[in-house]
């Protein structure tokens, strides 16, 4: 035992190195540790990305008698350097909750009661069938997750799109990271950003849009202070509608009322045109401008459509719309003052800063979600600021696949692995890779995730499978959509990894393997490809989610589509997945390369990864001989939108008088199903509460802990008030983390969307509050 | 018990002979053009283990000695190597203190 610690020790010893290397010299990697420390004799250490948010760390995971006992952050990862934040280095405890579903469980007579998997998944086969064949291919869905692996999403959309001949398949990255898609589709004609994180150790200047990155993304942000300290001249501007963790550490903080976000977007690029700040050859040789339609409506109501429809228009009509966001103008409407936004156009405007814009949840649940990622788009491209290290609007996401099996993989109703469902050639790609008739795949998007749920609530849908997910916690106005999934004829199918309010409303539930229970790939925020073997048994009959549909499909007689065994199941998956993806713009690296790196960016050509794409000095794809080639686009151009402002759907008024905002804290995953089972983050942050201002609670005469009552025109939850805590929102305005499902705050929220992403606004609605 | 500074200062601290020798590591730097003699020099001598890093001139370098006297033998040894340009400590853990 004294040899083994001194070779812990000296693991340790090797660790230390690697990270002081690490922070010395970015991007340093020493390949030939893995093996060193798998002879530690007292741990076997293996590499997977995080489980959790959506930047990716790199985890080693150390294993002892079968079980996973530490973790520690890769230093081989570039995304990380070896640091974690407290979930990750907290992570592997979530695998050992006392409560974990071990065993299938079938509703028999109003009660779940344990059953073989295999019979489970006999009845989920044979009453996906029988709806299907009574009412028709779109009564049946799939709805998955960012959470899902890239094999997990991939059979999905495989077996529903193309063997079952129905779009119904969506995600749950719908409600995190739409906006952002079409944020990307209409300004470059591609999804995903166009930088890295390597942005960070180039920029002088960070802008975060609504982005609490102290606590969504700490490891990102911690990595932006270490740029600061580093450099004599970098500034962190944090624009937010509450002061938070990040308004902490922040050079200043600009406080925005709710939605004028918009506005201010528009102030800034009017003061970058008025003081000359354009970068003139940039714009006449690499933009263009449009228009769409405004007064664009809501979402709120059922079958609500919307089609936009861009018009050209030149600069100078730009000029003309962008007269109404005077500074002085905006000010008013934003109470941002005007000098302030002098100030973010000045520092956007200075050709000699390097700037990166960070936004998330903020820009992307909000009801001109697309808008507002397109105006960010606006201001960086007004000054050439894009594309080249330390200039880049970055567009972070919240899960550690939304990308990878979402966006990538296309597990949307309207998206294929390889573009869309709507276009001819996309349709023949996927026919032909799944070998399956054309015909098959039907060129009209059906239901996305809002309109989804109200298909279970109407009963146009009867059957929904749920994957790594838990809806009955995260769907907004939430007491219609389980009202709706609990009625008699539903049939609602849950994989999960614990009991949840949306296991509660299941009529069968499978135990799922969770993260390194199962091989698999996750796709993080900067195009990175994440490989990670199984390293630990599931327990009892946990089955990955990727086998429990192959399970079904075959039961439904696509064994020819399915063939797959399971000793080699998802490198199979991961090659014929690939072919979606050929060529030069998004070529994605073999599995023999990820099982070796942790993480490989994409394109991956001829051997080397793009870090930033649209530049010919780091993108094979350019091919227009110029500085810069906006393929994405048939004009080869990014494009430049005019996009207004219009109010939320629901603003505080006589009667509901304040702002309902909500979010996430650091020490939970998104509902906390998984991270409330780890006794460290549980006690750390035990229970939800509501941030008041200080002089708010005053006036309703309530101190730290009382109880609060939050009522909106959709229903009312009662919970304790937090006064001055981490987070100190506006007067007027409270914030509700959501991860507890003791307090569901989402029975108070409002389903309205942004009518192009359909992605719902959980950070504007409005409520009034009563001392309970 | 943990360092942060260079091993001379930690050395000069301590007045006992000591029954088990801490571990450290360090990144050990290159002169220009010299990092395969480095890595071979370090490589030949006792009671050290290198990883070099795959795409810097930078190898980690870790000690492992038996007693005092060794341990000052190799620092020695270090000192003198022609190929090594600096030595910066990284780790140094100490089980008796």
């Amino acid at each position: 035992m004294r040899l083994d610690r001194r070779q812990f020790i000296k693991q340790a010893a090797i660790s230390s190195a690697f990270a002081t290397a690490g922070a010395l010299f970015p991007g340093i990697s020493f390949g030939g540790w893995s093996s060193l420390a798998q002879n530690s004799g007292m741990i076997s250490w293996q590499k997977s990305p995080c489980r959790f948010c959506g930047t990716g760390c790199g985890v080693l995971v150390g294993v002892s008698d079968g079980r996973a006992v530490a973790v520690k952050g890769d230093p081989n990862c570039s995304v990380n350097k070896g640091l974690c934040c407290m979930k990750g280095y907290h992570s592997v405890q979530a695998l050992y909750g006392k409560d974990r579903l071990t065993k299938a469980m079938v509703r028999k007579n109003g009660s779940l009661v344990e059953v073989p998997i295999q019979e489970a998944l006999d009845l989920i086969a044979q009453k996906l069938q029988e709806t299907k064949d009574k009412h028709g291919k779109d009564s049946v869905a799939m709805y998955g997750s960012g959470q899902w692996t890239i094999p997990d999403g991939y059979v999905a959309s495989k077996l529903f799109k193309g063997c079952l001949g129905t779009n119904n398949v969506e995600a749950n990255a719908r409600l995190c990271m739409a906006s952002a898609v079409t944020g990307f589709m209409t300004s470059f004609g591609l999804d995903e950003p166009m930088g890295c994180y390597e942005d960070i150790d180039h920029a002088n200047v960070f802008v975060t849009w609504g982005n609490n990155m102290a606590e969504m993304h700490p490891v990102l942000f911690s990595r932006m202070l270490a740029q600061r300290k580093r450099k004599v001249d970098v500034k962190i501007i944090d624009f937010a509608t509450r002061y938070t963790r990040t308004s902490q550490a922040a050079d200043k903080t600009i406080i925005f009322k709710p939605q004028t976000d918009l506005a201010v977007a528009n102030a800034i690029c009017y003061e970058i045109i008025r003081n000359d700040w354009v970068n003139s050859n940039f714009v006449n040789e690499h933009v263009s401008f449009h228009k769409g339609k405004t007064n664009i409506g809501y979402g709120t109501e059922d079958h609500f459509v919307f089609n936009d429809k861009a018009e050209p228009m030149s600069f100078d009509d730009f000029k003309v719309f962008l007269e109404d966001y005077t500074p002085e103008k905006v000010e008013k409407l934003s109470g941002v003052p005007a000098k302030d936004i002098k100030y973010l156009a000045s520092l956007y405007g200075d050709p000699s800063v390097k700037v990166t814009s960070f936004w998330c949840m903020g820009m992307n649940q909000h009801t001109r979600g697309t808008w507002i990622n397109n105006l960010v788009y606006n201001i960086h491209l007004l000054v050439g600021k894009i594309s080249t290290p330390g200039n880049s609007p970055f567009s972070l996401t919240g899960q550690p696949s939304a990308c990878g099996t979402v966006r990538e993989v296309g597990t949307l109703t309207h998206k294929l692995p390889h573009g869309v469902v709507m276009n001819e050639q996309d349709r023949e790609m996927a026919a032909d890779i799944w070998d399956v008739p054309v015909e098959n795949i039907d060129p009209k998007p059906s239901y996305h995730t809002v309109e989804m749920f109200r298909a279970l609530d109407r009963g146009d849908i009867k059957f929904i499978w749920i994957q790594v997910t838990n809806p009955m916690v995260t769907m907004p106005n939430l007491i219609r959509y389980r009202d709706g999934a609990l009625k008699d004829d539903r049939f609602v199918v849950v994989s999960d990894v614990y009991p949840t309010p949306t296991t509660d409303v299941a009529d069968v539930i499978l135990p799922a393997a969770m993260w390194i229970e199962q091989e698999g790939m996750y796709g993080n925020s900067e195009r990175r490809t994440q490989h990670f073997a199984q390293i630990v048994d599931p327990p009892g009959e946990a089955m990955s989610d990727t086998w429990q549909i192959i399970e079904v499909a075959r039961r439904l007689g696509f064994e020819k589509q399915f063939p797959w065994d399971e000793s080699d199941y998802i490198e199979k998956i991961w090659e014929e997945y690939r072919r979606f993806h050929a060529g030069p713009k998004h070529e994605m690296a073999p599995y023999s390369v990820l099982t070796q790196r942790s993480g490989v960016q994409w394109p991956f050509v001829n051997g080397e990864e793009t870090r930033w794409r649209f530049n010919p000095k780091y993108d094979p794809a350019c091919t227009n001989g110029k500085e810069y080639d906006f393929y994405g686009k048939k004009d080869n151009r990014a494009w430049i939108w005019a996009r207004p402002y219009e109010p939320a759907a629901e603003s505080p008024d006589s009667e509901y008088n304040f702002w309902l905002n909500t979010g996430r804290v650091l020490e939970h995953w998104h509902t906390g199903s998984m991270t409330r089972r780890v006794p460290v983050l549980h006690n750390a942050v035990p229970s939800s509460y509501v941030e008041l201002h200080p002089e708010d609670a005053a006036e309703l005469g309530v101190v730290n802990g009382e109880r609060v009552k939050i009522i909106s025109r959709r229903g009312e939850i009662t919970m304790p008030a937090q006064i001055n805590g981490r987070g100190v929102p506006v007067r007027g305005m409270v914030f509700v983390p959501f991860f507890d499902e003791s307090y569901l705050i989402n029975e108070v929220t409002l389903d309205a969307f942004c009518p192009i992403s359909k992605q719902p606004d959980y950070k504007k609605c409005a409520v009034r509050l009563e001392k309970a | 018990m943990w360092y942060s500074g260079v091993y001379t200062e930690w050395y000069s601290s301590k007045n006992n002979k000591k029954e088990t020798m801490p571990i450290f590591s360090y990144l050990a730097m290159p002169r220009e053009g010299a990092r395969e003699n480095l890595c071979t020099e370090l490589s030949n001598l006792e009671y050290c283990q290198i990883i070099p890093a795959e795409n810097k001139e930078i190898v980690v370098l870790v000690t492992d000695t038996p007693d005092e006297d060794i341990e000052r033998s190799l620092q020695l040894k270090l000192k003198n190597l022609t190929s090594l340009q600096s030595l910066s400590l990284a780790f140094g853990y100490d089980e008796q203190d």
